[in-house]
């Protein structure tokens, strides 16, 4: 069966339906993060720098987040219509988000590993074995894939 | 009475390449957030005082390699979305819909995983056995398969 070809509401409806994937996935991630920065045992357990770490990897999400609402708040900028300047955003707006999840779940990995076993080396490792793994599904699959179809 | 011609009385139709897709992005819908929630309890326990006090360094390093299982089943379900955005823009594909099945798939397993892992934690801190914890958790990850993969694997076949 040959493939379906979207137009340009289609294609904004994907986006959209992406974006709305994402979002609560974000927000969740957002909400724990907060939930265990304040937990008191958070300071006690992590040095300086893993608390760097994770207020960073708070700040990325926020930004993530941040990406997540602008193709709402530019659509609403021009009503009634959908143009292919409002789905550029819109990708655009809701690609980086999914860097900003898979630098989260690396660090997350990583300070966990921090606390068990309290040495700098295997939990980088571990953040790291993490991040390659969405790398490679999220940049160097559909790199591929686009490469096959050219 | 349902006529046979209504859609009511139909026992299955094709679906074609749109409504599959936007079935299968659904299903990647539903399944995402309960990996987060999980993936966010998951780090909470961390920095509870009973996770160091109360369990095993085996346990502590299982409990993190299921994070690290959650984090791989998180990407797995994130994939398609990057995939069309990346690949396949203005269109979807047939490609596009096996790719996210089988991402969805094979999510579960990792998912599955971490579940047991967490399931034997709990276990064990309340009962303090580990043979009935194993038990109890082979027991689990048994009814995951059941309903998961030999369920499905049988209806394909039929």
């Amino acid at each position: 069966m040959s493939p379906h070809r979207t137009d340009l509401v289609e294609e904004s409806a994907l986006v959209t339906r992406e974006a709305q994937l994402v979002l609560p996935a974000v927000l969740l991630l957002f909400v724990f993060q907060i939930g265990f920065m304040t937990n008191p045992v958070f300071a006690e357990r992590l040095t300086a720098v893993d608390i760097g770490v994770a207020f960073a990897s708070l700040g990325v999400l926020g930004v993530g987040a941040a990406g997540l609402f602008t193709p709402s708040m530019y659509g609403r900028s021009q009503p009634r219509k959908v143009t292919r300047r409002t789905l550029l955003v819109g990708r655009r707006a809701t690609h980086w988000p999914l860097l900003a999840v898979s630098v989260k779940f690396a660090s997350d990995v990583y300070l966990e590993a921090r606390v068990v076993t309290r040495a700098w080396l295997p939990s980088i490792a571990c953040g790291v074995a993490v991040l390659l793994v969405f790398v490679a599904l999220q940049v160097v699959l559909p790199a591929v894939a686009r490469r096959d179809v050219r | 009475m349902a006529n046979d011609d209504t859609p009511a009385a139909q026992e299955s139709r094709e679906l074609d390449v749109q409504e599959e897709a936007t079935q299968t992005l659904g299903e990647t819908g539903m399944v995402l957030p309960g990996v987060l929630t999980l993936f966010g309890f998951q780090l909470i326990v961390v920095f509870n005082p009973i996770f160091m006090e109360k369990l095993y360094k085996q346990e502590q390093v299982a409990h993190l390699v299921s994070l690290g299982l959650l984090s791989v089943a998180a990407a797995m379900v994130l994939a398609p979305a990057a995939f069309r955005r990346r690949a396949e823009p203005w269109m979807l594909s047939r490609r596009f819909i096996g790719l996210t099945s089988r991402m969805m798939t094979w999510a579960m397993v990792p998912l599955m995983l971490t579940f047991a892992v967490d399931f034997y934690l709990v276990v064990k801190l309340v009962l303090a056995s580990i043979p009935v914890a194993l038990g109890l958790t082979i027991a689990l990850l048994a009814v995951f398969t059941a309903l998961w993969f030999v369920l499905p694997a049988r209806a394909a076949r039929r």
